[in-house]
């Protein structure tokens, strides 16, 4: 990167800093002057208060891998299923025909509501759970990949065989990689949704968990702890993403597009 | 002077090539024949749409004739292979390989031992001017950059014949040229037997042995011009003439 470039970005980074800096300030000393009633919003500083007694008591790290063994289960289950079905609907069109139907029907259905259904059929364990996150995030994982193994790009197939690449050789090199970056994005969306899912089924049923602890706190009208666990779940999510992105920057180095910036 | 016309590579015997059904059959090449001796280069020229690159693609292979053969090395021609390389005009390098991982691809399908297949590759990337930049990927080089590297790509496989599509008509004039001269030398190092596509007559008197001029829609040949200019080739005062003459023959035809 030049130097004029990265002077650019440490400017936007902390020009976004600066302003998360400036809302965090208005939201403290609104507080003091009353604007709103600090019981039931509570300000930075109670927060933050409220945060490290839960970490002192270890509530925080374990509702952390609570959520994240979950999470991580429905994530891996959610893109294996995706990646797979993907594969056969963009590749094989009786398929598709067979399948695409229902899965557009199904994708339709949010997984919070799919919650009380997962209780009924799994319990109200860990598997109920990981369903409920897989579904969030097999859709998305899905769409992606179908999409991209779509892609038929006559002038890489051409040149593939001009140069002797026979049909198993075109699918495995030219295909997949030019199918990677929709699957990555596939994948980025499936991640987030995954967040969603796992607040959905943590809302009933559990005893433990990030989201969970949301519900709990409201509930015992702790809502300083309610406000530290939304952010854990905000910021889990974040670097979720970030780590995301920088895996498949590293997987497709050569995917120079914005889809992979920002 | 021409290079070595002994035998013949490629022969497209009567190919008629039509597009679309019925009412919207559009025929773009009519009855087309033409025989392509070995090591030279033969240009195909024509106004735009004349079916020029439709040719070239029935002798790739691409595209199968409505009626007619294209008989390449002895062998009928019926889908793309490596026994015919190409360059497109738009370099179709696979933007997820490397520069030295595209050139090496034509080996790899062959099971050429990797040892050998870097070698080729290193060796035709200097030949292309291009020693240096293996690492690089394709998104990362400029156009000319990457006609160079499609160049040694396709020369990597050893096709018998190698078909070029337009391949420096997205390049600027002074790029073009280099890249002209630069085909030259190649051919000096390893003959090819080349059928070049091209719309510019200068580009036509500069690379090839013989011309061959496409009639308007449904491609007929309407002439043969062989270029009998000592290589390598360029426009000065020597030349002048016969550039001239050439140029004002070809045209007239289009």
């Amino acid at each position: 990167m030049t130097t004029g470039r990265r002077i650019k970005k440490r400017q936007s980074w902390l020009l976004g800093v600066g302003v998360a800096c400036f809302v965090i300030a208005v939201w403290e000393t609104t507080g003091y002057l009353d604007f709103y009633n600090v019981k039931l919003l509570p300000q930075p500083s109670q927060i933050a208060v409220a945060f490290y007694h839960m970490v002192r008591t270890g509530e925080w790290i374990s509702d952390v891998e609570a959520s994240l063994s979950r999470y991580v289960v429905g994530l891996l289950i959610g893109v294996i299923l995706g990646v797979s079905l993907g594969f056969a609907t963009g590749r094989v069109k009786i398929v598709y025909d067979a399948v695409a139907p229902l899965m557009n029907f199904l994708r339709s259905t949010p997984s919070v509501a799919l919650v009380p259904l997962s209780i009924v059929l799994l319990g109200i364990g860990e598997v109920g759970k990981d369903f409920v996150i897989a579904w969030g995030v097999t859709f998305p994982v899905w769409i992606g990949t179908h999409t991209g193994m779509r892609q038929v790009t006559t002038a890489y197939d051409w040149a593939a065989r001009s140069l002797g690449a026979q049909r198993f050789r075109i699918l495995a090199e030219v295909l997949l990689p030019e199918a990677l970056p929709h699957i990555m994005s596939g994948i980025r969306i499936g991640i987030a949704t995954g967040f969603f899912a796992l607040a959905a089924a943590e809302m009933a049923g559990a005893s433990s968990g990030v989201a969970y602890r949301i519900f709990a706190a409201q509930q015992g009208f702790q809502t300083d702890e309610m406000m530290v666990a939304i952010l854990t779940i905000g910021a889990l999510g974040l670097v979720a993403d970030i780590t995301f992105m920088a895996f498949a920057r590293r997987v497709a180095p050569w995917w120079k597009n914005d889809a992979f910036e920002r | 002077m021409t290079l070595g016309a002994e035998a013949i590579v490629a022969s497209i015997r009567d190919v008629t090539v039509v597009f679309g059904t019925d009412g919207r059959a559009v025929e773009a090449v009519s009855k087309l024949s033409l025989d392509v001796f070995r090591g030279e280069c033969l240009s195909l020229v024509g106004a735009s749409g004349a079916g020029k690159t439709t040719i070239l693609n029935v002798v790739a292979g691409f595209l199968a004739p409505t009626s007619g053969t294209v008989i390449v090395n002895g062998k009928e021609v019926t889908s793309a292979g490596p026994d015919r390389g190409v360059v497109f005009q738009t370099n179709n390098l696979f933007p997820w390989k490397t520069v030295l991982q595209n050139v090496e691809f034509g080996s790899r399908m062959r099971s050429v031992d990797a040892g050998a297949r870097r070698e080729i590759a290193n060796e035709l990337l200097s030949a292309v001017g291009m020693a240096g930049f293996s690492n690089f990927y394709p998104g990362e080089l400029s156009i000319g950059m990457q006609q160079r590297v499609a160049l040694a790509r396709a020369y990597a496989n050893d096709p018998d014949i190698l078909l070029m599509d337009e391949p420096f008509g997205s390049l600027d004039a002074q790029t073009a040229l280099e890249m002209q001269r630069l085909l030259w030398s190649i051919r000096q190092k390893a003959p090819k037997t080349i059928i070049f596509v091209t719309h510019n007559i200068e580009e036509a008197v500069t690379v090839s042995d013989r011309i061959v001029v496409l009639s308007r829609r449904p491609a007929r040949v309407k002439e043969i011009f062989e270029v009998e200019l000592p290589y390598p080739r360029e426009v000065n005062a020597n030349t002048l003439a016969t550039y001239g003459d050439l140029r004002t023959r070809i045209f007239g035809l289009i």
